[in-house]
C-alpha cells in the first residue's frame, strides 16, 4: 500500500494534469502525511509551477517574425 | 503564374504566423525556422494535392503540425535525462544530496530579478526539446493535455512523466546555478 518517494512525486504531477484515481489519491495522501521530504517537494513543486507560469507570461508578449533573409532562403529552397 | 510563384506568395503571406506558431510552442528560433522551411518545401512538393477545399493557411498549418510531430517522434532524449538516479536512490527514496528545499519564489522579487530570470531561462534551455515543449504547453498555452500529447506524439502517461522529470531537472539546475552562488 505504501508507495515510494519517486512514485509519490509522480502522482503529484499526474494529479495536476489528469487527476488521480481514489486509490492513488489515498496512497499519495498517506505518503505525504508520513514523509516530510515529499511534503516539502509538494510545496516546491507548486513554487516551480508558479515560477514557470510567471516566466512564460512575461515572455508571451514578445512578437517575433521571420527575418526577410530567411524568407528569401525558403523561396530559394523551393526552386531546387 | 507557376507553382514556385504561388508558393513564394504563400511564404510572404503566411510564414510569419507559421513561425510564430512554432516558436510559441518550441521556444526555439532555429528549430522553428527549420520547421517552417520544411513546411513550405513539403507544400511545394505536394501542391497538386491541395485542392483549395481549405484555405492555404489551414492547409499549411496542418503540414506544419505534422512536421512538428515528426520532429518529436524522432527526437531521442539523452540517457542522463531519462535516468532519475540523480534524484532518487535505488529504493526510490530521496537521494540525500537532493532533499527538497523551498525557494520562496512566491516572493515575486525573485522573479523580478534579471539574474534569476536569466538562470531560469538557461536551465530551461538545457532541457531536451521535447520536454521544453511539453512544459511550454502546460504553462504558456491553455491547451488541453490531450492536445499537447497529440502535438508531441506522446501518450498521456508519458506527458506527466516528462513534466515531472523536467521539474526535477529544472529544480536541480536552478539550485546549482542560482542558489549556491
Ligand atoms: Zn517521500
Amino acid at each position: 500500500m505504501l508507495i515510494s518517494c519517486k512514485k509519490a512525486t509522480e502522482f503529484i504531477e499526474k494529479k495536476d494534469i489528469f487527476g488521480l484515481t481514489k486509490k492513488e489519491q489515498f496512497q499519495l495522501d498517506l505518503h505525504v502525511f508520513l514523509c516530510a521530504k515529499c511534503r516539502k517537494y509538494q510545496r516546491l513543486s507548486e513554487e516551480l509551477d508558479h515560477t514557470l507560469r510567471h516566466f512564460f507570461m512575461n515572455k508571451s508578449d514578445e512578437e517575433l517574425t521571420l527575418s526577410e533573409e530567411k524568407k528569401e532562403k525558403i523561396k530559394d529552397a523551393l526552386k531546387k | 503564374m507557376d507553382t514556385v510563384d504561388n508558393v513564394s506568395e504563400w511564404v510572404n503571406d503566411y510564414s510569419d504566423e507559421l513561425f510564430a506558431w512554432a516558436l510559441k510552442r518550441t521556444q526555439n528560433v532555429h528549430l522553428s525556422e527549420d520547421l517552417v522551411q520544411d513546411t513550405f518545401v513539403a507544400a511545394y512538393q505536394s501542391v497538386e494535392r491541395y485542392k483549395g477545399e481549405s484555405s492555404p493557411k489551414t492547409w499549411l498549418h496542418s503540414i506544419l503540425k505534422h512536421k512538428m510531430m515528426d520532429h518529436f517522434r524522432k527526437e531521442k532524449v539523452k540517457e542522463k535525462y531519462e535516468n532519475q538516479s540523480a534524484f532518487f536512490q535505488k529504493n526510490e527514496s530521496w537521494d540525500k544530496h537532493n532533499n527538497p528545499t523551498l525557494w520562496s519564489t512566491m516572493d515575486v522579487t525573485l522573479l523580478d530579478n534579471p539574474g534569476f530570470n536569466e538562470a531560469f531561462a538557461s536551465c530551461l534551455e538545457k532541457l531536451p526539446q521535447k520536454w521544453k515543449t511539453a512544459v511550454v504547453g502546460k504553462y504558456l498555452t491553455d491547451k488541453k493535455a490531450d492536445d499537447i500529447c497529440k502535438e508531441l506524439s506522446i501518450t498521456t502517461s508519458n506527458y506527466w512523466q516528462i513534466v515531472h522529470r523536467a521539474k526535477l531537472n529544472l529544480r536541480n539546475c536552478i539550485e546549482l546555478n542560482w542558489f549556491q552562488d
